[in-house]
């Protein structure tokens, strides 16, 4: 088989399964998980992600596994392939949201750093003088984090990450399977390490009693489905194009539906076992999560950190710990979110990986540093705090909650309408061990569209009553900076996909039925 | 000079010592934050300035912060700040006591005194068990067999 140089090609099948859990197991599965769980009533909420996992969660990622391997091409492309330009121009789009959602993804792990850092000291103080904002001393960990977030210095961390992800994809795919060797089963003895502490804690066993024990009358809230589906959408790393990237590095041959199912799995028996450290925690030490995912990871696991029995060492070995495996588990993801526009381009227009490394990096690192800003916009601290945190909150609630799942909807409906599910669904069979039922077309054509049109017509209601942002107190910046950074999604998310697609042209490939699909 | 120097730190010593004893509005259970689902236990609100202890409007809510959430409103504490309370749902919940004629001295709203519990549900149920094991057995259990059909493949 002739391997494309400049692409390249996976070592063996198993680096390639590690580096796609790496890049789906990610903060989102250690405090999204956790902090979505109980969001949506902790035993109300498992049974209907176990369904979502089965319906929705397994079937797209067989869908962009799928594709990835019939095309041999990241996301765009392989779209294009099988839907022309209008295909392509929805890949562009998935990947502009996706691109928006690495600059602020980076920026926070840029954040985890500088956590790391102070969990070797002062994050422990019981509470930090801040300046800048109204209440002058602030307890920590929140306290702790505000002030870091309110100096230039986590721009430092934030370039050392974009440096590390920028070092591990200049080398290609061979570079990014080996770190993956190294940092998932780390990440597994990580989470381990924290189930023990968690259920040997006075009464953490009960915290997982609350993750398990259902509540079937909750279960009728129809808000308590539309989260699980939501949680397992994202959880996947689904919409992000990263999975098609990632498969069209393998052979033709490669087995889509045993590989889609070993990655699902893989991701949700991590998020089992998170759950049930952040679950214990939170249960033996009385903490009530706030609604944010970003207060999960900053203030209430590291709270919870700093009431470990033990002394101030256990409580520092712990914070170390925890804050380590988020950083962990970030790069694996973040590394994938950066391979997935660097495959695309590669693909479009033939420029080597350093030129495009230089080009991404830079434009990153720009993105990054916009989510970093440190200038106190609300200091009474009711909503973000710095522009930095709000920008993050703002452009997360397009780019994340509304972009990946158009993206997902897009692909269904391109695979399922225009190119034709049955042929995708034949081709995967060709190498597939457990062949892929005709009910997985049902799905594809129907069920999946269904689920997020509703999903998504639903959020976009609540929009009506106004405009994501709009009552936040943003000194200075308001009313304007709700409304631009919608349109710096849609609009300018729009135009750069519409540039890409109708600029440059794709080399000449065999048309998919020459090459037996 | 010198001892005039060590009355003065002595006099600051202990006004930092009288500060520091001072009794603190409190609001908790008594045997521990980990009270039993449907089993009664005492709450107590204490106050140090404050005799009308049975003025405290007191609510327990359950699993705040949730979409599951909900309030209940309990009795009003004897004139020793002592209520019984047997909680309704296990999991987290916060206990909130607000005494709207006591103003607190800086803000000047109504005093309001919270702390977060975890109720037990004592034993494992049945129902969480079987979820609990479908769970594991379906990710766990479908990652093994997965693998293992794949492997016999390679």
């Amino acid at each position: 088989m002739a391997v494309d140089v400049e692409r390249g090609q996976w070592k063996s099948r198993v680096g390639f399964i590690m580096a796609a859990a790496g890049s789906a197991i990610g903060l989102g599965n250690i405090v999204f998980f956790g902090a979505n769980a109980y969001k949506y009533g902790a035993g109300a909420f498992y049974l209907p992600y176990l369904i979502a996992l089965f319906m929705v969660g397994i079937p797209v990622m067989i869908l962009e596994l799928g594709l990835g391997s019939m095309t041999r091409r990241a996301f765009p492309p392989s779209l294009h392939r099988i839907a022309g330009r209008f295909g392509e121009f929805w890949g562009w789009f998935s990947l502009a949201s996706a691109f928006l959602v690495t600059m602020y993804y980076i920026t926070i792990l840029g954040w985890t750093f500088g956590m790391l850092w102070g969990a070797m000291g002062p994050l422990w103080e019981p509470s930090q003088a801040m300046t800048g904002f109204t209440d002058p001393t602030i307890p920590n960990p929140a306290g702790y984090f505000f002030n870091m977030i309110s100096t230039w210095s986590p721009l430092i961390f934030v370039v050392l990450i974009w440096c590390a992800n920028l070092f591990i994809i200049v080398r290609g795919v061979g570079q990014i399977e080996i770190i993956n060797r190294i940092f998932l089963p780390l990440m597994w003895i990580f989470i381990l390490f924290l189930i023990v502490r968690g259920v040997t804690l006075p009464h953490g066993l009960e915290g997982v009693y609350l993750l398990f024990t259902p509540d079937f009358a909750a279960m009728k809230d129809i808000e308590i489905w539309k989260g699980a589906f939501s949680q397992i959408f994202f959880t996947l790393s689904l919409g992000f194009g990263v999975m098609t990237a990632y498969a069209s590095y393998l052979p033709r041959d490669a087995d889509q539906v045993s590989n889609p199912l070993i990655i699902s799995f893989m991701n949700c028996c991590f998020e089992f076992l998170a759950g049930i450290a952040i679950f214990t925690m939170l249960f033996a030490f009385s903490i009530v999560p706030k609604a944010s995912t970003m207060s999960m990871t900053f203030f209430v696991i590291p709270a919870g950190i700093a009431k470990m029995p033990g002394g101030p060492m256990i409580v520092q070995a712990f914070g170390i710990l925890f804050f380590t495996l988020l950083l962990l588990a970030g790069i694996s993801s973040s590394v994938s979110l950066v391979e997935s526009p660097m495959a695309a381009l590669i693909d479009k227009f033939n420029m080597p990986r350093r030129h495009l490394v230089l080009m991404i990096g830079g434009l990153g690192i720009l993105g990054s540093v916009m989510f970093t800003l440190p200038f106190v916009v609300d200091p009474g601290l009711a909503a973000g705090g710095t522009l930095g945190l709000t920008l993050v909150d703002l452009v997360d609630h397009w780019a994340f909650s509304y972009g990946l799942l158009i993206s997902g909807l897009m692909e269904c409906v391109i695979v399922g309408w225009f190119f034709g599910v049955d042929k995708l669904r034949l081709s995967i069979n060709r190498y597939a061990r457990i062949p892929l039922p005709s009910i997985f077309n049902g799905f594809v054509k129907w069920i999946i569209p269904a689920i997020l049109i509703f999903i998504l017509v639903s959020s976009a209601w609540n929009e009506f009553g106004g405009l994501y942002g709009h009552d936040y107190v943003i000194n200075g910046y308001q009313p304007w900076l709700p409304l631009a950074c919608f349109l710096l999604w849609l609009v300018g998310g729009a135009l750069l996909s519409l540039i890409l697609t109708m600029s440059g042209s794709y080399a000449p490939a065999a048309a998919l039925e020459e090459e037996g699909v | 000079m010198k001892r005039f120097l060590l009355v003065w730190i002595g006099l600051f010593l202990f006004s930092g010592l009288a500060y520091a004893t001072e009794e603190r509005p409190t609001l908790g259970l008594e045997g521990g934050a980990f009270p039993l689902i449907n089993q009664p236990v005492n709450i107590l609100v204490s106050h140090a300035s404050y005799p009308d202890l049975e003025k405290f409007e007191l609510t327990a809510t359950y699993r705040p912060n949730s979409s599951t959430s909900f309030v209940e409103k309990l009795p009003a504490p004897n004139d020793m700040g002592r209520v019984e309370w047997i909680p309704k749902e296990a999991g987290i919940a916060t206990l909130t006591a607000i005494a709207p004629e006591l103003k607190g001295v800086e803000d000047g709203n109504a005093v309001k005194l919270e702390t977060n519990v975890s109720v037990r549900y004592g034993s494992f149920p049945m129902s969480g068990i079987l979820i609990f094991l479908l769970a594991a057995l379906t990710l766990f259990g479908g990652l093994i067999v997965t693998l293992l059909a794949s492997r016999e493949r390679a």
